[in-house]
């Protein structure tokens, strides 16, 4: 059976933050953008920071910080997040 | 000395032959230009400006000038020369001064990255510094003008320079560029403004330049600390309205509007940083002039009674 997929900030990259309430201003050294996040990607990008996290793990995170169901809405709005960030060039997919 | 202490064949001599150094804000400009059009426009709207004398070093080097061939005598054109090179396409010999205008602020948009500038306006009073950061059309330079002739202090119509070390608000007051119905707007609005010749066909439509008042160039080497930052919208018939930005979407607004963000890196990102949290955030929508003006008074003397 295969490991599930993980995701993990791209570890070359700095990124620079900066928070004002619930609005977190991201700048990616690597790529030189600037990224606006909200808290709900904020805590997801914070988490890949640290180490890498699949689907299930991020979901569980986010249903204990927002206190939300861990459901399949949650899932989907994490994995249309994972994508997003994915396509931005701030995080990777592992195995 | 200033512009004024020449006359104006003695002003013609110069600019045609070795040319001038002009001061404005933190930069010198060597300009040269036989074009009578630039000459009169240059004369009546630069009037307070410093000239310096026997200047060897300049920041720019322009010169306007008629290509030579055929386009000197049909449909003749104006070509803008920096530093011996030509950046742009030649535009309609009509349009030699705002030619002039809009390449200066080329040139220091896309080389004085000691600053991070800002495509704003940026106006001061009694301390106050607002920051209007807004693209064409949005009412920025009718507002900034209408301002200036109210008693605020113009620090630039077009190209916000803040410094990355001390985060203070750079001068650069240099004429105002307003476009259409906004020339006549202020014309009606502050009939002791003085205006330099309408420029009709230009790509922006029909333009025209406002002198800079004459307290805002003498006071060019006052520096100032940013306090808020004004997102305008002109919009017919609108009420005045002012309400708070949040500083996340006011961030990107600022780095969207700002010509060298990107190119300064990690310094871009950590200087705007800093502007963001040091100033007030909003989006201010109006229709009249003389309410938004009432506005920005209230702004700054709400600030200042604060302090």
């Amino acid at each position: 059976m295969s490991e599930p997929v993980k995701w993990r900030v791209i570890s070359v990259f700095t990124l620079h933050w900066c928070s004002w309430g619930d609005e977190h201003v991201v700048y990616n050294a690597g790529s030189g953008d600037t990224h606006l996040f909200n808290d709900f990607a904020a805590l997801i990008l914070r988490t890949l920071q640290e180490k890498a996290a699949t689907l299930e793990e991020l979901s569980q995170l986010c249903a204990t910080s927002f206190k939300q169901d861990e459901d399949e809405e949650l899932n989907a709005q994490l994995n249309e997040l994972l994508l997003e960030l994915d396509r931005l060039g701030v995080i990777e997919r592992i195995h | 000395m200033k512009i004024s202490d020449l006359s104006l064949t003695n002003l013609k001599q110069r600019l045609g032959t070795s040319g001038i150094y002009l001061h404005t804000g933190p930069f010198v400009t060597h300009l040269q230009s036989k074009i009578p059009s630039i000459l009169n426009n240059f004369a009546l709207l630069y009037a307070n400006n410093t000239l310096l004398d026997n200047e060897e070093f300049a920041d720019f080097h322009i010169n306007l000038a008629t290509p030579r061939g055929l386009r000197r005598w049909y449909r003749s054109q104006v070509m803008f020369h920096f530093d011996d090179q030509v950046p742009f396409k030649p535009l309609p010999y009509q349009q030699a001064f705002p030619m002039m205008e809009w390449g200066l602020n080329w040139c220091i948009s896309n080389h004085a990255h000691q600053y991070l500038i800002l495509h704003s306006a940026v106006v001061e009073k009694d301390g106050f510094a607002a920051i209007l950061p807004a693209p064409p059309g949005s009412g920025k330079s009718t507002l900034c003008a209408g301002l200036v002739n109210r008693g605020w202090r113009l620090l630039s119509d077009e190209l916000g320079l803040i410094s990355l070390d001390q985060l203070e608000l750079v001068p650069l007051a240099r004429p105002v560029n307003l476009k259409n119905e906004s020339i006549e707007v202020i014309k009606k609005f502050a009939p002791q403004a003085i205006f330099s010749d309408d420029f009709a066909d230009t790509n922006k439509g029909t333009v025209a330049l406002m002198q800079a008042p004459v307290t805002s160039v003498a006071r060019s080497n006052e520096l100032v600390k940013p306090a808020c930052i004004v997102i305008p919208k002109y919009r017919p018939n609108a009420a005045t309205h002012l309400e708070h930005e949040s500083k996340g979407h006011m961030f990107m607004h600022v780095a969207d509007s700002a010509f060298n963000y990107s190119l300064l890196g990690l310094t871009g990102f950590e200087t705007l940083v800093k502007l963001i949290d040091r100033c007030d955030c909003y989006t201010f929508t109006y229709s009249k002039l003389q309410e938004a003006i009432e506005t920005f008074d209230e702004l700054a003397t709400v600030n200042n009674t604060i302090c």
